[in-house]
C-alpha cells in the first residue's frame, strides 16, 4: 500500500526512490526492506497495478521506472479504505473509555 | 476477472525470463549503487560505503530468486533447471552414467520380458468364455500311480448317460489324417471330437457350422472342420470351400465349417472330424480297458468342482461293481483347465524364474543405490555450497531425485527395449510346448508393470543417498578440507549392509542354479534301456480307403522296411506304434492266466505295436525268446512283454510260453520273448511294465519307423521319403527326426530351466562382486590417513591386506549364513523340479559357499593390494 501510495505521490520512481521516498517521509520509523520491495513490485506488475520502463537516468546509466495505473489507482484507493477501516476499529478499542 | 489477464503475464514472463533477470540484476546493481553513493555522502570511505550497502541489500541472489518466485513457474523452472543440470552431469560422469543405464536396462528389460512370459502363459484368462466352468476328465487309478489317464469309450458312455452336473460332456481322440490337395499330400494333425466339443468350450466356428449329432454315427461322418490357419494356407482363404469334398486318407470328407483366426486348444490341430464311438464300426472301441480318449465338460451352473467330483467318484464306483475286470481300481478324477493346461511343474517353473530375476534386480538396485551413495558424498562440498547459498534441504534433496528419476526413465526405456526383444528371444530358446507362449507379447500389464519397477527403483535407489548427503551437520567438515566421512561413518555401514544383501541374494540364487544344473546332468545320464545315437525316425499315416484290412497293412510295412533296409547307410530298420520319450500313450489292463476270480486285478501296463526287428533297430535288448517274424499275421498269437513285467507277473518262472489275455474279451495270447525295459514316459519316471504286440497281429496303419544309419541319420530322410513314394505316391512322411532330437526335446524344460538360472545367477554373481569391489575400494580411499598412519608406525604390508581382507572375509561369513537360511526355506519351492538331488544336497550347498567366497576375496584383493602399497608419506601428507 505504501509504495502505491508513494508511486501515486510521486508520479514514476525507480526502487532506489520508492525505499528512500519512504524512510524520508515517515521519518526513518519505516523502512522498506530491500528484500522484500522488489518482490512485492514484481507482485503488482502480474497485477497490473504499476507498470515499468527503462528509462535513461543518466549518460552511462538507466534506471527502470514505475508508474501507477489506473487500475492501480483503484487498488490503492481500496487499500487506503480498508486501511482506515481498521484504524478506526483499532482506535475505538484503544481509546479511554 | 483479473486471472485471464494475470495468467497472460504469466506466461509472457516464461519466454522473457532471460531478459527479465538481466533486466532486474541491473537494477538491483543500482539500487546498490546509489545506495552506496548516499553512505559516501554521509562520510563513509568508498569501499565501506558499497559494503553497507551491499549488507542492506542482504542476500542478493536469494532476492532474484524471490523475486522470480512470484512469477509462479516456480516449480516448473525448478524441475527444467535440475534436469538440465542432471543431463550435465550425467555428460560429465560418463563412467557412472553408462554404468546405471546398463545395470538398468538389463534388469528392468529381463524383469519386463519374464513377466510378459508369464502373464501370457499363466496369468491371462483362457480364451474360453466363463472358463472357469470348464473341466478336463481323466481315468485315474491311484492305486498305480496312475492319475491321469485317457477315457475309454464306453466308460465315456456311461459318464454321459449317469452325470447330472455337466451341462455336456465330449471326447477328442488326436489322430492324423494325410490330406491330398492338388498333388500335393501333407499330414495334418488333427481330432475326432463329438458334436458337443465345440459349444462345451463355447465357441463357434466363424464360417459354416458345428457337427451334429447324427454325424457321429457312421456313414455320416465323412464331414470335416478346418482350423482358420489351413484353410488360409492350403485353399487361399477359398469362401467356396464350405459344402465342397476334400481328400482325407484318399477319402472324400464334406466341410462344413470353419473355425475362427484365434481358436486354440492346448495343441495346434488343424482339422477336426467327427469321432464315432460306434463298437460295430471301430470293435476296439467296444473295450473297456482301451483308454484313449480325452473327456471335457462345463459344469452346470452353480455346481461346484468338489460335487462334480463326488458325483464321478460315485459313477465310477458303480462302474467298478459292474465292470470289475477292467474297471477295479479306476476312478475318475476332475481337473480344471487352468490346472490342467498349465501343470503345477510348469507354473512353479515360470514363478522360480521370475522370483530369480526379481532378485537380480534388487541387487542391481543395491549396486545403483550404492553408487549413487558413494558419488553423493563426493558431491557433498558442492552441496554444501548450495546450502550456504540458500537452498533448502528440499532443493538438495529434489536435485538428488531428479537426477536419480531421470537416469532411472532412460533406462526404463532402454529396458523396455531389451524386453520387447528378450522376449523373442526367450520365446524362441523356451520348449515349444509350453501352451500359449506364442501369444506373449508386450501389452498393457506388461508395460504397467514396468513403469511400476522403475518407478520403486528409483525410490530404492535415490532416496537413501538423497536423503543422507542432504544431511547439512556432517557437511562443515568437508568444507574445511579433507574427504569428510571416517570410515565407519553410517552411510558406509549402509553401503556394506547393502553388499551384504547382495551376497547373501546372489548365494541363494548360485545354490538354485547349481542344483538345477546338477539335476539336468543327473536326468542325462539315466539308462534309457535303448541307443539313441543315429537313429531315423519318422511317421506314415497308411489311410484307410487304400490299406482296409490288416494283411495289406502288413505287407506295405514289411516291403517298405525291406527296401529301407537295402538302402546303402542303413543298418537296420523296424517300426512301431510309438517311440518312448514322445507324447501321447496307450495303455490297457491284462489278465494273467491262472488267475483266481479273487486275484484277478487287471495289470495295467503301456502297450505298443511292433514290427519285426524293431527291438533290434532301437537297441533294445532281446532277453529270451524270440522276436517278432515276418510271418506273423492277424491269427498268431505271439506277444512279447517286457522284463520288469515278466518279473512281476511270474517271480520265480519262465516267462515264455505263458499266456496273458489283453484287455477284455477271452483272447488269450502267448509270451514268446523279453525284452528289456524302457524309459517310455519321460527321462524322470522310471521305466513301466509294457506289452508289445505286432503290428500285423493287430492291423495298425500308423507306424513311427525307425532307422538306424550309419552317418548322420538326418542325411537320409530323403533316401527314405524317395522309397516310401515309389511304393505310394499319395503317401507322405512327415515327423522327420532323429532319436537325439526326441532325447534332447524331452529334457529341454530341465535344460532351459538350468540354463536360465544358471544365467541369472552368474549376473547377481558378477553384480556382487562389483559391489564388493566398489565397497572395498572405497573404504580403503576413506582410510588412506589411517592406513598411513599405522604403516608409519611399523604395521607391514601384509598386516594391512589382512586387515583388509579380515573385514570382508566377516562379510562374507555373515552373508553366507543368511544365505543358507534364505535357503533351506525356499528350496522347497524348488525341490519339484530337481531329480536326482535333494535341495538340502551338502556337496551343492558346500561347493557354491566356497566359491562365492572365494570370489568376494578375490574381489577385494585388488582393493587391500592397492592399500598395502599405500607410501605413509603421501598418505599422511594429502589430506
Amino acid at each position: 500500500m505504501l509504495i502505491l501510495k508513494t508511486l501515486a505521490r510521486c508520479g514514476a520512481l525507480h526502487g532506489y526512490g520508492i525505499a528512500k521516498y519512504i524512510q524520508q517521509v515517515t521519518e526513518e520509523v519505516l523502512r522498506v526492506e530491500e528484500g522484500s520491495l522488489y518482490p512485492a513490485l514484481q507482485r503488482m506488475l502480474i497485477k497490473g497495478w504499476v507498470t515499468a520502463e527503462w528509462v535513461q537516468s543518466h549518460p552511462k546509466r538507466r534506471a527502470r521506472v514505475y508508474r501507477l495505473t489506473p487500475a492501480g489507482r483503484r487498488q490503492l484507493a481500496s487499500e487506503v479504505s480498508e486501511f482506515t477501516r481498521v484504524m478506526g476499529a483499532i482506535a475505538r478499542v484503544i481509546q479511554p473509555a | 476477472m483479473a486471472w485471464p489477464v494475470d495468467l497472460y503475464r504469466r506466461v509472457c514472463f516464461l519466454f522473457r525470463s532471460r531478459r527479465f533477470e538481466r533486466e532486474l540484476e541491473e537494477e538491483i546493481r543500482l539500487h546498490m549503487e546509489m545506495q552506496a553513493e548516499e553512505n559516501r555522502e554521509n562520510g563513509m570511505d568508498a569501499e565501506a560505503a558499497h559494503y553497507a550497502a551491499m549488507r542492506r541489500f542482504g542476500n542478493a541472489t536469494l532476492l532474484l530468486e524471490r523475486s522470480r518466485e512470484t512469477w509462479g513457474w516456480i516449480t516448473l523452472e525448478t524441475w527444467i533447471r535440475d534436469a538440465r543440470y542432471a543431463l550435465r552431469s550425467m555428460r560429465q560422469s560418463r563412467g557412472f552414467t553408462a554404468t546405471v543405464l546398463i545395470t538398468l536396462a538389463l534388469g528392468i528389460g529381463a524383469n519386463t520380458a519374464i513377466f510378459t512370459i508369464v502373464n501370457a502363459v499363466m496369468l491371462r484368462p483362457l480364451p474360453y468364455p466363463e472358463p472357469d466352468r470348464l473341466v478336463r476328465l481323466w481315468e485315474s487309478n491311484p492305486q498305480r500311480g496312475w492319475l491321469s489317464f485317457s477315457a475309454s469309450a464306453p466308460n465315456f458312455d456311461d459318464w454321459r448317460k449317469l452325470q447330472s452336473v455337466f451341462t455336456e460332456l465330449a471326447a477328442e481322440e488326436i489322430t492324423t489324417f494325410n490330406l491330398t490337395h492338388d498333388d500335393d499330400a501333407v499330414r495334418v494333425l488333427s481330432a475326432g471330437v463329438t458334436s458337443s466339443f465345440f459349444p462345451i468350450l463355447g465357441v463357434s466356428p466363424a464360417l459354416g457350422r458345428n457337427f451334429i449329432p447324427e454325424e457321429e454315427q457312421a456313414g455320416h461322418n465323412h464331414v470335416a472342420l478346418l482350423s482358420y490357419g489351413l484353410w488360409q494356407r492350403s485353399f487361399g482363404a477359398d469362401i467356396g470351400l464350405i459344402g465342397r469334398k476334400i481328400q482325407l486318407n484318399s477319402e472324400s470328407y464334406t466341410v462344413v465349417g470353419v473355425m475362427a483366426p484365434d481358436f486354440q486348444f492346448v495343441r495346434n490341430t488343424e482339422l477336426w472330424v467327427p469321432i464315432v464311438l460306434d463298437p460295430a464300426v471301430r470293435p476296439w472301441r467296444a473295450d473297456r480297458s482301451n483308454h484313449n480318449l480325452g473327456v471335457i465338460g462345463r459344469l452346470e451352473p452353480g455346481v461346484s468342482v468338489t460335487q462334480a467330483q463326488a458325483q464321478m467318484d460315485a459313477i465310477a464306483r458303480r462302474l467298478e461293481q459292474q465292470y470289475p475286470a477292467s474297471n477295479n481300481g479306476w476312478g475318475v478324477r476332475l481337473q480344471t483347465f487352468s490346472e490342467w493346461i498349465i501343470p503345477e511343474d510348469l507354473r512353479r517353473a515360470l514363478w522360480v524364474l521370475f522370483g530369480a530375476v526379481g532378485c537380480v534386480l534388487l541387487i542391481a538396485c543395491a549396486n545403483l543405490a550404492s553408487l549413487f551413495l558413494a558419488r553423493a558424498t563426493r558431491r557433498q562440498r558442492e552441496m554444501m555450497i548450495r546450502s550456504a547459498l540458500g537452498a533448502s534441504r528440499m532443493n538438495l534433496v529434489r536435485q538428488l531425485l531428479t537426477e536419480c528419476l531421470l537416469l532411472v526413465s532412460f533406462g526404463c526405456v532402454a529396458g523396455l527395449l531389451i524386453a520387447r526383444h528378450g522376449t523373442d528371444l526367450l520365446v524362441a530358446c523356451m520348449p515349444q510346448d509350453i501352451p500359449r507362449l506364442s501369444e506373449a507379447a508386450l501389452d498393457f500389464r506388461a508395460l504397467g508393470f514396468t513403469l511400476l519397477l522403475a518407478l520403486l527403483t528409483s525410490l530404492a535407489v535415490g532416496l537413501a543417498p538423497a536423503f543422507q548427503a542432504s544431511h547439512t551437520d556432517a557437511g562443515m567438515a568437508v568444507l574445511k578440507g579433507g574427504s569428510g566421512n571416517p570410515a565407519g561413518g553410517s552411510r558406509s555401514r549402509l553401503r556394506r549392509l547393502l553388499v551384504l544383501m547382495e551376497i547373501a541374494v546372489a548365494f541363494v540364487l548360485l545354490i538354485g542354479a547349481g542344483l538345477l544344473a546338477r539335476s539336468f546332468v543327473r536326468l542325462q545320464r539315466v539308462t534309457l534301456g535303448f541307443n539313441p545315437e543315429n537313429v531315423l525316425t519318422f511317421q506314415i499315416a497308411l489311410p484307410d480307403s487304400r490299406y482296409r484290412d490288416s494283411t495289406r497293412q502288413a505287407a506295405f510295412y514289411a516291403r517298405a522296411l525291406e527296401r529301407i533296409r537295402a538302402l546303402p547307410g542303413v543298418l537296420a530298420a523296424g517300426a512301431a506304434t510309438q517311440l518312448p520319450l514322445t507324447r501321447g500313450n496307450w495303455a490297457m489292463g491284462i489278465g494273467l492266466e491262472g488267475q483266481t476270480a479273487s486275484q484277478a486285478e487287471a495289470l495295467s501296463v503301456d502297450a505298443r505295436a511292433v514290427t519285426p526287428h524293431f527291438f533290434g533297430t532301437m537297441g533294445i535288448p532281446l532277453l529270451r525268446g524270440s522276436d517278432f517274424t515276418d510271418r506273423d499275421g492277424p491269427d498268431s498269437t505271439g506277444i512279447i512283454v517286457s522284463d520288469d513285467l515278466a518279473r512281476r507277473a511270474w517271480p520265480h518262472e519262465d516267462p515264455l510260453g505263458k499266456k496273458i489275455r489283453a484287455g477284455d474279451g477271452d483272447f488269450w495270447r502267448t509270451v514268446i520273448g523279453v525284452v528289456g525295459d524302457v524309459r517310455n514316459i519321460s527321462l524322470a519316471r522310471d521305466s513301466r511294465p509294457t506289452i508289445y504286440f505286432s503290428a500285423a497281429q493287430l492291423g495298425i496303419g500308423a507306424l513311427t519307423v525307425v532307422v538306424r544309419t550309419t552317418g548322420n541319420p538326418e542325411s537320409q530322410v530323403a533316401a527314405m521319403r524317395h522309397v516310401i513314394a515309389s511304393m505310394d505316391r499319395s503317401l507322405p512322411i512327415y515327423n522327420a527326426r532323429s532319436m537325439t532330437a526326441i532325447l534332447a526335446a524331452a529334457s529341454a524344460q530341465p535344460r532351459f530351466n538350468a540354463a536360465l538360472l544358471s544365467a541369472f545367477s552368474l549376473v547377481a554373481l558378477a553384480l556382487a562382486t562389483a559391489g564388493i569391489y566398489g565397497v572395498t575400494s572405497y573404504a580403503v580411499a576413506q582410510r588412506t590417513h589411517e592406513i598411513g598412519i599405522r604403516m608409519a608406525l611399523g604395521a607391514g604390508r601384509s598386516s594391512v591386506l589382512r586387515m583388509v581382507l579380515r573385514q570382508n572375509l566377516t562379510l562374507v561369513l555373515v552373508a553366507l549364513g543368511i544365505g543358507i537360511a534364505a535357503t533351506s526355506m525356499l528350496t522347497r519351492f524348488i525341490s519339484g523340479m530337481l531329480f536326482g538331488v535333494s535341495p538340502a544336497d551338502p556337496v551343492t550347498l558346500g561347493g557354491i559357499a566356497l566359491l562365492l567366497a572365494a570370489v568376494v576375496l578375490l574381489a577385494s584383493c585388488i582393493p587391500a593390494h592397492r592399500a598395502a602399497r599405500i607410501d605413509p608419506v603421501e598418505a599422511l601428507r594429502c589430506e
